[in-house]
């Protein structure tokens, strides 16, 4: 286990993480970059698919999208966005203290990086319960009650409620959705690092994972910076 | 950039941001959500959706160069990011484009089915 670490010629102090087939931690920490920007590039075209199903339902129903944009609350969407920025900044300063040694800050900004995202998902269990409650699922399920287009502005509410108006809610929680189990993904890597941080794995020499969780993080973040202002903003 | 840390290249070991350059992208991407959501309140037409889009792209940027280190990266990982962008913009444009250009004539030939 310690024969490659002291082979190595560019880590000074042996460790236990270095897998057997790197030359030292640098090589090691250079080839787990790459192959999570790959895995990130993935997800970028994974999201993409269900962009354009959003694009092409927009671009033939703009009527419909003006108008179930009111059923969404921009105040939610916008206290979520500031939510994950924060969470982000805290992840990335979670990388910053790993690097500098420094394990106070590494574990103080790993639980609150764990705690934003656990706001972020209160605040979307709020927005799906309630929509749930008062009809509003997708597809056929899609039925708003009385109550619920009440609440909606009097504009709004002299419309005919559309057809198509479970399509668009189909969309809507398919994109939050899966953005919502990446949100979870998340916190259970962040409860990994904060286990492993605490057991004192991490420092200047080795913050290979703290580096790639954050890295997976911050592409959440970027995965929401577009869903908000998409299905709040725009109508 | 006065964090001693903040100098050091790829080739010298990690890139350490400085607090002054992880609060200062926070700051400006908090800020671009509040510009997003009062540009949102004017209405613009179609151009409301290029100018959200072209603000999350914005924000996105900033996440990718400075969150992400991207900008003190080797130059390949951001090859990859752009590949994988670029593929992303040409699926929803072309994918768009079919249906904004074929969508007139679906309805016409729905009209004359109905009419028949």
């Amino acid at each position: 286990m310690s024969a490659p670490a002291v082979r190595a010629t560019g880590s000074a102090e042996p460790t236990p993480f270095l897998q057997p087939h790197f030359e030292n931690l640098g090589a090691q920490q250079e080839a787990s970059k790459l192959g999570l920007w790959l895995f990130l590039a993935s997800e970028v075209l994974f999201f993409t698919g269900l962009f354009t199903a959003y694009g092409v339902y927009r671009a033939n129903h703009q009527d419909l999208f003006g108008y179930a944009q009111h059923f969404l609350d921009w105040r939610m969407g916008a206290l979520n966005t500031a939510v994950l920025v924060s969470s982000s900044l805290s992840a990335a300063w979670s990388v910053r203290a790993a690097q500098l040694g420094d394990r106070r800050t590494l574990l103080r900004t790993l639980a609150l990086t764990l705690l934003l995202a656990g706001v972020f998902m209160v605040v979307k269990y709020f927005e799906y319960s309630h929509k749930l409650a008062h009809g509003v699922g997708w597809g056929a399920a899609c039925q708003p009650d009385a109550e619920f287009l009440a609440s909606l502005p009097e504009a709004v509410r002299a419309l005919p409620v559309p057809d198509r108006l479970g399509t668009f809610f189909a969309i809507y929680y398919m994109m939050t959705g899966l953005h919502g189990i990446h949100v979870l993904v998340g916190m259970g890597l962040y409860v990994w690092l904060l286990r492993r941080a605490s057991r004192g794995d991490f420092g200047p020499g080795y913050y290979g994972p703290v580096d790639a969780v954050a890295l997976y993080w911050h592409l959440v973040d970027i995965i929401w910076i577009f869903l908000f202002p998409l299905f709040y903003l725009i109508g | 950039m006065t964090d001693p840390h903040a100098q050091t290249g790829p080739a010298h070991g990690p890139h350490v941001l400085s607090p002054r350059t992880l609060l200062g992208t926070a700051g400006v991407l908090l800020g671009l959500t509040a510009v997003t959501v009062l540009v949102s309140r004017i209405h613009l037409g179609e151009a409301n959706v290029v100018v959200a889009l072209a603000i999350a792209a914005l924000k996105a940027t900033l996440v990718a160069l400075f969150f992400m280190h991207l900008k003190y990266e080797h130059r390949f990982l951001r090859v990859v990011l752009i590949a994988s962008v670029v593929f992303a913009v040409l699926l929803v444009a072309f994918v768009l484009f079919d249906t904004t250009q074929y969508q007139g004539s679906v309805r016409e030939h729905e009209a004359r089915a109905r009419t028949r």
